[in-house]
């Protein structure tokens, strides 16, 4: 019955148990527990450092598109702008063209109006002229000089009228 | 491995076969019931004059144990001196242990806080267990017979003696857990919470709830030891019985490093189970 | 050497009672480890990348089913050998 007999040997594993447990604790299990945490630990630090600069990034390029997009704004807003200042030009290029268009039609009227005014007075003077020599040469001996005179001025009032 | 392991690993087994088959053909004896006579007899030692359980003593287990345990600290203090973040060799052969138990533990046991202690314990004991079983048998060597009183000392006829082949072992480590079991549970649950456990579902079960826990360590500490005891016999009788044609350390190679390796992970898994059953 | 009848009847005995133990007591855990190993091949067949969890918890439902057929190899070897 020896094969199942329970003595000392018993209390003897217990101990061995125990002095095993404290110097596996001490020299194993804690380090192992340290070691782990601080994996894990160096592990979550690099994934929030991944996150920052993951955000990082986002925000970088956020302030890029924003930027782009006033500068996009801008530039519109140039072209614009640019395009007004080139319609006003041409409008006022026109309009100066316009008025010196204007101008110098008025002044050809002007002086087309002018010449015939001075070409009629020229005309009339010549006419009364011509009337007078042919009065004269018709009226040449009826009539002495100086009624003559009265005469045909008193005709050619009458006639300016 | 090295041309000088190699080669004294080779003249150790050629040495231990030869010494073996000698000792097989002329000093084992030819009788079958003398063969058998001493088998399940163990070598004891009684220290004083009075015989009561603690003066008897097992000196094959402690020698055993002893020495698996001194080889394990040399380790522990070894790999824990400089128990780095990046592991080298030794160290991962620890943690890979480690990992592999704390996967299992942190699985079965809800409460966190128990989740270390259990974690310590069950490794220990598989670790410990495992070694005994495996080396226990697989040093050959003394095989130690007491036949009739007389102590009778047997060149390389057996597998060396592994601790858990001894009652006194399993049972001393099935009790532990036990009584551990049910100190966490006091944490846990507070003495009344414990104190009512016992009498559920109804008042009528508690000596049935006595008995299955009374049963727990029993069967937990005869299983490990049928399992390396009875392969330690069997190992003998089988090598006995082919005329030592494969020495037991052959046989060994089944009963210690199959067998043993799963009844050590059996005995580390039962204790974190009875611990959780007891917590939760 | 004069065997008393006392003497032949408890080696009788003995043998009987070992044997016993051991050929009933195998019985239970030889259905129950073939049940396991059914059911684990059907699950590795279901399954197949699963194979090497399923192995391992195989083995462990084995080593505890086996138990009882451990208990009693024990009790035959207590019967044969120390009784």
């Amino acid at each position: 019955m020896d094969m199942f007999e329970i003595n000392l040997t018993s209390v003897v594993q217990l101990m061995n148990f125990l002095i095993l447990l404290y110097v596996l604790k001490v020299y194993l299990y804690d380090k192992y527990f340290k070691v782990m945490d601080a994996r894990k630990e160096k592990i979550e630090g690099e994934i929030k450092k991944a996150e920052d600069l993951r955000r990082e990034a986002e925000e970088l390029k956020k302030q890029a598109s924003e930027e782009l997009k006033s500068v996009r704004e801008r530039s519109e807003e140039i072209i614009r702008k640019a395009s007004e200042e080139a319609e006003n030009i041409i409008n006022e290029a026109k309009k100066r063209a316009e008025v010196e268009a204007d101008k110098i039609l008025t002044s050809a009227k002007e002086q087309i109006e002018r010449e015939r005014a001075e070409m009629i007075s020229e005309v009339e003077k010549k006419a009364g002229e011509v009337a007078i020599v042919l009065a004269m040469k018709i009226l040449k001996g009826t009539l002495d000089e100086k009624a003559k005179k009265e005469y045909l001025m008193k005709i050619l009032k009458g006639s300016e009228k | 491995m090295k041309r000088k392991t190699k080669i004294g690993l080779i003249i150790f087994l050629v040495v231990y076969f030869t010494v073996g088959i000698i000792n097989a053909i002329f000093f084992v004896p030819k009788d079958a019931s003398q063969v058998t006579q001493g088998l399940a007899s163990r070598w004891i030692v009684q220290i004083s004059d009075k015989a009561a359980w603690y003066t008897r003593i097992n000196p094959l287990t402690i020698i055993m144990s002893w020495a698996i345990i001194v080889g394990l600290i040399i380790f522990a203090v070894k790999v824990g001196k400089n128990f780095k973040l990046i592991p080298d060799r030794k160290q991962s052969l620890a943690e890979s242990v480690f990992d592999f138990m704390y996967e299992i533990v942190e699985s079965v046991i809800d409460d966190p806080r128990f989740v270390k202690p259990t974690f310590m314990i069950s490794t220990t004991l598989f670790i410990y267990i495992a070694i005994a079983n495996v080396l226990g048998g697989a040093v050959p060597g003394l095989n130690v017979t007491v036949a009739g009183g007389t102590v009778k000392f047997t060149l390389f006829s057996d597998t060396f003696f592994a601790p858990t082949a001894d009652l006194n072992t399993n049972l001393t480590y099935a009790l532990m857990v036990f009584v551990i079991s049910h100190a966490f549970a006091i944490k846990a649950k507070g003495f009344k919470g414990w104190a009512k456990s016992w009498f559920e579902p109804n008042p009528i079960m508690f000596p049935m709830n006595v008995i299955g826990e009374l049963a727990k360590p029993i069967s937990h500490s005869l299983r490990l030891f049928g399992n390396i005891g009875g392969g330690a016999i069997l190992t003998f009788m089988l090598s006995y019985l082919v005329k030592y044609l494969f020495l037991p350390v052959v046989f060994w190679g089944f009963f210690g490093l199959f067998v043993g390796l799963i009844q050590a992970l059996v005995f580390a898994m039962l204790a974190v189970a009875y611990i959780s059953a007891q917590i939760s | 050497m004069e065997t008393s009848l006392a003497d032949a009847l408890i080696v009788m005995g003995k043998a009987i009672g070992a044997g016993l133990a051991m050929g009933i007591g195998a019985i239970g855990p030889g259905i129950g480890e073939g049940n396991i190993g059914a059911h684990a091949m059907d699950a590795m067949a279901r399954q197949p990348e699963m194979v090497g969890t399923i192995t391992t918890r195989m083995l462990l439902a084995d080593a505890v089913a086996e138990s009882t057929g451990i208990y009693s190899l024990l009790i035959a070897f207590l019967i044969l050998l120390s009784l």
